[in-house]
């Protein structure tokens, strides 16, 4: 076991670099980089939340980018003054606009894991529907500006100043860190062993005596949770909001940063969604429309070849305490 | 006709069901396998016609080495096998089933002979019939008629007698008694009730903790066997 | 009338689309995501062989040969290395399905193309004008579906294919080679699609999403009818293709998906063995 202890400890090393070194980009990198790598920050985010269900429960779903886009527009829609008596305050739109995809999540599992609850391709169908119909949904919505989305989505500000780039970079780094450590909490938790449990064989734990719909629903619903934050974070930079927010383009997009990055390892699907986007935009230029092709073999190789993604094994953190052997 | 050499074989994550298992079937014999539940008798089944792969030992069917080959080619070489629980395709009809068991195997035309039909009537009268509309017992008898049917040298088959009322299990132990004596089958049957065994059977085998324990029993008197029967079968 | 016939012409060609799916889902329990993308590949066999001059008619007889060489790659280098992780089989899948769709994208440009109807004119068929290219489509299909059905269920290859789909373990215990028959099942489905694809492109702009426009309604289909079933999808199909053409008389085509799609996840809800499932024996 001395050779598994060590891995353990190159992952906790590796982890802490990936921190340092994302910390140090904030003062290395000029502010027009930087103010991108915020947004692949965001897209980080919600790569986490989909690492914890997938990756951690099994969950496929094709329909991630519901909750992403829901606060995304939730945020906009709030700061906009779009809606009666919540003013345009920052926080009154991001509590609205995490609580909407959070409502929308519940909703979801609701609907699938009751019963009987639905297989993981009826599952990864029905989600992927629900993406369908969702981008089509708010395409013909008037109201949220069709096709063509809302403008003018306010930035953060402090003091009445719109936050400039560096501070920015900062406060998405101290949000993403955040989340990386509650996401790790949970997959390290007694819970977190419960849904690997449920990945490999649901009925075996069902039989155990957990209660495996309600299990399954609370990572649902905290996964759709933080894809609402990082959306509303991404509609707060980025300016705007459009239906491809919501469709079935940006849940397969989430999961090819997952499943190149590393699955079952949060910081690697983070890692996986920045280093992924960050290709797409500088070779994006370069390969043009080779780029997608290039993904797509990469992706596809990942999924046959590599389980753990590209950097899985190198963030794996070692086993915690109790279930270390002695 | 034959030959199993220190097999070893078992299911993901299930650990090792089979561990150093030696048993050899001569041509034309009608050896029963005998054991507790869980002791591996179904695993022997599998492992032997290719729908578990063995991790350790060999295989040898007629002399020749069929350890590396997948169950169709098993199947192919002339391995017949009756799965506990049946398995018949219970969607088609009977004809269909029995089709089933000769359609893939190289130079058999797929019509169905006619003394196979002349040795379970009511397969013959209910040709037409949907296979999961029969009787328990007419089931059993559908699926070895099925793997008859590919005109296997080596019969399996695995609890024949599970779940059928006892006047059936005689008439099907009979039955495959008529065949080996009269086409020079060989079969291997696990089997737990002794009324498929006693009287049928030419010798028995022994399986415990996934090993032969003992073979070359005579299979007649064994319901007399008051020591053995308690150590192998709990009885 | 008409509204009966452009229910039929959208029936038979998601079932073109639709058998070829369900053959590979109940033979290997893959989900193929990039099956959408055959279609595109036969479409554009046709675009391309129409464009170096030679016939439509040429092009359709080649586009299911293209159709099923892809499909056998495919199976080759992608499905047979994973087709017992049922999960990683839908991600690599869709996974081709962008290389695919990226692939039509470099070679042919990402705008639509249009393929010149090779039998242009209307005919009159009980008392409505209707086009003489979709009146073919429909014939064309509806035979085809036919025949495959009828090979299914009457022929020992069909009895082959329904064994295997039944209980693979079994049907291969009794001698049938099945992986040989998972890699000509996909190949065929895929030419299936292929050869739907290039017999559409007439009536249809060819772009490379047109493959995606029909991957939901005919998984959707599929989980309607009941996975484990040949004749199940045939009534998803129909519910699907029926309520879309119904809707679509009072509606824009935006909110018919949107209701279609919506009223099939209820039903696949509450019938997650779809509709047709057999209570237990």
């Amino acid at each position: 076991m001395i050779g598994a202890k060590r891995e353990g400890r190159t992952g906790l090393i590796a982890t802490g670099l990936c921190w340092i070194i994302l910390c140090g980009v904030g003062v290395l990198v000029d502010d027009w980089l930087l103010a991108q790598v915020a947004i692949y920050l965001c897209y980080g985010i919600f790569a986490m939340g989909l690492s914890l269900i997938w990756g951690q429960a099994g969950i496929l779903s094709f329909g991630q980018a519901i909750f992403f886009g829901a606060g995304a527009y939730g945020f906009a829609v709030a700061t906009l003054d779009m809606l009666p008596g919540t003013g345009t305050g920052i926080l009154t739109g991001l509590v609205f606009a995490v609580g909407l995809a959070t409502v929308l999540a519940w909703a979801l599992a609701w609907l699938t894991f009751a019963g009987r609850g639905l297989s993981g391709a009826h599952f990864a169908i029905v989600t992927l529907c629900a993406a369908a119909v969702v981008e089509i949904a708010v395409t013909r919505s008037g109201f949220l500006g069709g096709y063509n989305g809302l403008f003018g989505v306010a930035p953060f500000t402090w003091g009445g100043e719109m936050i400039a780039e560096r501070p920015m970079y900062y406060i998405m780094l101290g949000v993403a860190f955040a989340v990386f450590l509650g996401v790790t909490a949970i997959v390290r938790s007694p819970y977190g062993t419960v849904l690997e449990a449920i990945r490999d064989d649901e009925n075996r734990v069902a039989h155990l005596g957990y209660e495996t719909r309600r299990l399954k629903t609370v990572a649902f619903v905290i996964a759709g949770a933080l894809s609402g934050l990082s959306g509303a974070l991404f509609a707060a930079q980025f300016g705007f909001v459009s239906p491809s927010l919501l469709g079935f383009a940006l849940s397969t997009q989430v999961l090819i940063w997952v499943a190149v990055g590393g699955r079952a390892v949060p910081l690697a699907a983070m890692v996986g969604a920045l280093v992924v986007s960050g290709a797409e935009n500088t070779l994006s230029n370069t390969l043009g429309d080779l780029w997608l092709l290039v993904i797509g073999v990469i992706f596809v190789v990942v999924v046959i070849a590599a389980k753990n993604g590209l950097f899985g094994t190198l963030f794996r953190l070692p086993p915690p305490k109790r279930l270390r052997k002695t | 006709m034959l030959e199993i050499r220190q097999l070893a074989a078992g299911y993901p994550g299930g650990g090792r069901v089979l561990d150093g298992l030696d048993l050899s079937v001569p041509e034309g014999a009608f050896v029963a396998v005998l054991g507790r539940n869980g002791m591996g008798k179904t695993t022997l089944m599998r492992a032997i016609c290719g729908l578990l792969r063995a991790s350790e030992g060999t295989i040898g069917l007629g002399g020749e080495d069929i350890t590396g080959l997948a169950s169709y080619a098993r199947a192919q070489r002339g391995i017949g096998y009756v799965p506990q629980g049946r398995e018949i395709f219970g969607d088609f009809t009977v004809a269909e089933n029995l089709t089933i068991g000769r359609i893939a195997k190289p130079g058999l035309s797929p019509a169905v002979p006619r003394h196979l039909l002349e040795l379970f009537p009511i397969l013959a009268e209910r040709s037409r019939q949907r296979a999961g509309s029969l009787s328990g017992g007419q089931q059993q008898q559908l699926a070895i008629a099925r793997a008859l049917a590919g005109e296997p040298r080596l019969l399996l088959l695995d609890e024949p007698a599970e779940g059928i009322q006892p006047s059936i299990v005689q008439e099907i132990a009979q039955k495959l008694r008529e065949i080996v004596d009269t086409t020079g089958l060989t079969v291997l049957m696990a089997e737990q009730n002794l009324a498929m065994v006693d009287g049928w059977a030419d010798s028995l085998a022994f399986v415990d903790h996934g090993a032969i324990a003992e073979s070359g029993v005579a299979a007649a008197g064994i319901r007399q066997d008051q020591s053995r029967l308690s150590k192998y079968l709990s009885i | 009338m008409e509204l009966f016939l452009d229910t039929l012409n959208y029936f038979s060609l998601l079932m073109l689309v639709v058998l070829g799916l369900v053959v590979i889902f109940g033979l290997m329990n893959v989900i193929n995501m990039a099956h959408g993308e055959f279609l595109l590949v036969g479409a554009y066999t046709v675009v391309g062989i129409t464009g170096a001059g030679y016939s439509f008619w040429l092009a359709l007889a080649l586009a299911p040969v293209a159709g099923a060489v892809v499909g056998l790659l495919v199976e080759a280098l992608v499905v047979r290395r994973i087709y017992h992780r049922f999960l990683d089989t839908i991600l690599a899948t869709w996974g081709v399905s962008l290389i695919l769709k990226q692939g039509v994208i470099l070679v042919f440009g990402p705008t639509a193309q249009s393929v010149a109807n090779p039998l242009p004119g209307v005919m009159n068929v009980f008392g409505v004008d209707y086009p003489r290219m979709r009146l073919l489509i429909m014939a064309v299909a509806i035979l085809l579906t036919l025949v495959l059905y009828i090979a299914m269920f009457r022929s020992n290859l069909g009895l082959r294919l329904r064994a295997v789909i039944a209980n693979r373990d079994m049907a291969s215990a009794l001698g049938l080679n099945t992986r040989r028959m998972d890699m000509a099942s996909f190949g065929l489905g895929a030419a299936l699609a292929g050869f739907a694809g290039a017999i559409i492109s007439p009536v249809m702009s060819v772009d490379p999403q047109m493959g995606a426009g029909f991957l939901i309604p005919s998984f959707l289909s599929i989980l309607i009818g009941g996975v484990n079933s040949l004749i199940g999808p045939l009534f998803g199909v129909a519910a699907i293709s029926g309520s879309s053409n119904l809707i679509a008389g009072w509606l824009s085509q935006a909110d018919t998906q949107i209701i279609v799609f919506l009223m099939a996840m209820v039903v696949i809800r509450f019938f997650p063995e779809g509709i047709l499932k057999r209570r237990q024996k």
